[in-house]
């Protein structure tokens, strides 16, 4: 069977994948907002609905709903999988520069559309001598902005004989083709100034001349320069439709609002719900290298997901409706939409990422992973180095990993041979914030002295909010030990990277120290008198 | 202290004044391994990468004022480092050629002016020069296993033709031993030459074109005149 895909997105951003998908076999809808003119498709095979509005989007890969409002009527589609084609904003950055819009400052579209071909720019572009580009001072570039950037440059080098000044924050050239545009920019002339600390002092004049001031990062003298053309980078916005689009498909946003969140363990077109996609979020446009390779990503994706819609199934979480009193915790609570409530609620194995946030805060206990802790064996990473410690006292330490970040970290300890505590226990989770309470006075009650909960710096979690999940449980154990009169010391949240083996051992010890310190632990011994609490 | 400080106007400087070099200073991505790299950075300092900055922004004027160009050793670390490979010890050099030669620093320029006249940096008379060689070998003499050492000076038809540096007929006299002991072991045939016998280039390290072309000139004569086979030139 042809899988159905739903595309979001405008006509001019959208149709190249449209069609791309069509070519590959699949039954394609292309959804755009009801303002844009919309002839009709002129493929056959790709269907065109405008809409005004999208009301909700349940189901999962394979299964999705949407209600839609397409001339004015409700209407119900249903798809198996959804793409998002991001239509994005440009929006000049004049006010971040203290600057106003003028004949002397001007944002980058307005160059590069005065500098296209076959029209001649205006004479206050034409007969400029010094221009400034500002970019990435303010906020963050991206690379399609630096690349457009160093592009205008050489133009005005090479055509216009100008002299051009690229003012510039990080500049990062790692994107395909930006480094052979640094090259062209310089070989043709234009001079970058780079500024990590003190950024440029800009001002206006009545008469409209802006002079930038600056100390430059290498020689450290002092610079004055008063360009004929001051140039303005600009922050993309996503456009209302995308916006609205991924509100309703609860897709999590980026720290700007633009796309999915910018999340380190998931390819970039993958957004939080399995079988939904993202494109175009790199802004470059059509046509682009790095606009290509997010579509054929999406492509693959939905070739292998068409094909099996279990082919990237991870081990689900089950709800035990015997226990279940519906209270909907998890619904609520999960990152990735998984909960089912068509019958008793069940958790969609389709659109499960196993991170057991669900089962973690389940307040009846009624959610099971299918691995849980009491099944792993608290055996240390093989290839550990163990030390001895000189203490007669060697603490006996368990270490909550997180297995995307900190175990991770913890094997590549081991690779190293870094030294790691004697008394260190270790126990994978498939995320941080799926550790539970329960689990962690369940070590305490088996004779930890102390706990180590490690997981992914905040802002890093496969599953969005994980660490912040884990905090809360943390701060909620610690002030119970306070209670207790144990040592609040006795249980620490550590966040690692993946490739952080030298943080690993550096924590493990210091941890180890910490424990040595306050000695053995009183809920050691067997003697559960954690038991009432829970 | 701040605002006393002086300004640079760009809108009077010409970042294309140096375009035509040819060392690629304008590729500098300001990654810094080249000062991480310089053996004489800080020294006064003197900092490479801080150099290609100025000529690439057209500054040169301030590094041909400025001292600290001249304390670079010209001994290419820099570039052999540089990922944009950049020329920066013929930049060096170029900057240093751009001071009125009287303006080069003293030693320097009283040096290459007395190798031009005299044929050697020290204005070391020629009879004093072959005592010392002779004296030294004398020394060698007395070493067991070098019984009958001679300096060959002025030798016809050597293999190899040495140049001496000014410092090892002056203060390292003591260094000379070393490799006359190690050609006499080997059983070289080589020679010294009596006249312009200056191993040092320091129109090359001033970037004076044409007193390095003269003292070059001068070592190439001496190998025709001996009808040398090889020049050990130890600069």
């Amino acid at each position: 069977m042809r899988p159905t895909v739903l595309i979001f997105g405008s006509r001019s951003d959208a149709s190249g994948i449209a069609n791309d998908l069509v070519e590959t076999g699949m039954a394609v809808t292309l959804a755009v907002p009801e303002e844009e003119n919309h002839d009709l498709s002129r493929n056959p095979l790709l269907a065109v609905l405008p809409i005004s509005e999208c009301r909700s989007c349940t189901g999962f890969p394979g299964q999705f709903i949407l209600q839609a409002v397409s001339n004015g009527r409700v209407t119900t589609l249903s798809t198996d999988f959804i793409v998002i084609s991001h239509h994005t904003l440009r929006e000049p950055n004049y006010s971040h520069y203290g600057l106003a819009p003028g004949k002397q400052i001007i944002s980058l579209t307005d160059l590069q559309r005065e500098l296209k071909a076959g029209t001649p720019p205006s004479p206050a572009i034409a007969s400029a001598k010094r221009t400034a580009f500002l970019v990435g001072i303010a906020n963050e570039s991206t690379p399609e902005m630096t690349g457009r950037v160093m592009a205008c440059a050489q133009r005005l080098q090479e055509e216009f004989r100008q002299q051009t000044y690229v003012f510039t924050g990080n500049l990062k050239v790692a994107a395909a083709g930006l480094e052979a545009r640094y090259r062209k920019a310089k070989t043709a002339g234009t001079v970058f100034a780079k500024f990590t600390g003190e950024p440029p002092q800009i001002e206006k004049a009545d008469g409209g001349e802006v002079t930038i001031s600056f100390r430059d990062e290498v020689t450290r003298d002092r610079f004055r320069l008063s360009p004929d053309l001051t140039v303005i980078d600009e922050t993309l916005h996503p456009s209302p439709f995308t916006r609205h689009i991924s509100e309703v498909l609860r897709i999590h946003k980026g720290p700007d609002g633009v796309g999915p969140s910018d999340n380190v363990h998931r390819a970039a077109v993958l957004t939080n719900r399995r079988g939904i996609y993202a494109v175009g979020l790199s802004g470059w446009g059509p046509g682009n290298r790095d606009e290509i390779a997010e579509i054929d990503s999406v492509r693959l994706s939905l070739l292998k997901a068409g094909n099996d819609l279990t082919a990237d199934a991870v081990a689900a979480a089950v709800i035990d409706t015997g226990l279940c009193v519906r209270c909907l915790t998890c619904l609520r609570i999960c990152p990735h939409l998984a909960v089912d409530l068509a019958t008793a609620p069940a958790i969609n194995p389709r659109s499960c990422e196993g991170c057991g946030i669900c089962a973690a805060e389940c307040p009846r206990g009624a959610i099971q992973m299918p691995v849980s802790s009491d099944d792993v064996h608290l055996e240390p990473v093989a290839g550990w180095v163990k030390t001895g410690v000189s203490d007669a006292f060697t603490p006996s330490i368990t270490a909550f990993c997180c297995s995307r970040s900190a175990m991770k970290a913890g094997e590549l300890a081991a690779c190293n041979r870094s030294p790691i505590p004697q008394g260190l226990r270790i126990i994978p989770v498939p995320c941080g914030g799926g550790i539970s309470t329960n689990q962690i006075y369940e070590a305490f009650n088996r004779g930890a002295d102390g706990i180590l909960v490690m997981t992914c710096h905040p802002g890093n979690c496969h599953s969005e909010h994980g660490e912040e999940h884990l905090r809360k449980r943390v701060d909620h154990v610690s002030s119970r030990l306070q209670q207790m009169g144990v040592e609040m010391e006795r249980l620490a949240v550590v966040t690692l990277a993946s490739n952080m083996g030298g943080a690993f051992a550096e924590a493990a010890y210091a941890f180890e120290k910490q424990i040595i310190r306050l000695g053995p632990s009183r809920l050691r011994a067997g003697k559960q008198m954690l038991a009432c609490i829970y | 202290m701040d605002h006393k400080e002086p300004i640079i106007d760009l809108n009077r400087a010409d970042p294309g004044r140096f375009r035509s070099w040819g060392y690629d200073q304008d590729f500098c991505v300001t990654c810094g391994i080249c000062s991480g790299s310089c053996p004489a950075s800080g020294v006064d300092g003197f900092d490479p990468r801080k150099l290609v900055r100025m000529v690439s922004l057209g500054l040169a004027d301030r590094v041909v004022e400025a001292r600290w160009p001249w304390i670079c050793t010209m001994c290419g670390k820099c570039e052999n480092v540089c990922p944009m490979q950049i020329d920066i010890a013929d930049m060096v050099r170029r900057i240093r050629s751009m001071r009125p030669r009287e303006a080069v620093p003293g030693i320097l320029h009283k040096g290459l002016a007395a190798a031009l006249e005299t044929g050697n940096n020290l204005r070391l008379p020629k009879e004093d020069y072959i005592f010392i060689l002779e004296d030294v070998a004398e020394e060698i003499a007395e070493e067991p296993g070098f019984k009958d050492f001679k300096v060959p000076i002025d030798k016809k038809g050597a293999n190899i033709l040495t140049t001496i540096h000014n410092k090892l007929v002056n203060t390292h006299t003591e260094d000379l031993k070393h490799w006359w002991k190690i050609f006499h072991a080997a059983g070289e045939s080589w020679t010294v030459p009596s006249e312009n016998w200056e191993g040092t280039s320091w129109g090359y390290f001033t970037g004076d074109d044409e007193g390095m072309k003269i003292m070059a000139g001068r070592l190439v004569e001496q190998m025709e005149g001996l009808d040398a086979k090889k020049l050990l030139w130890c600069e």
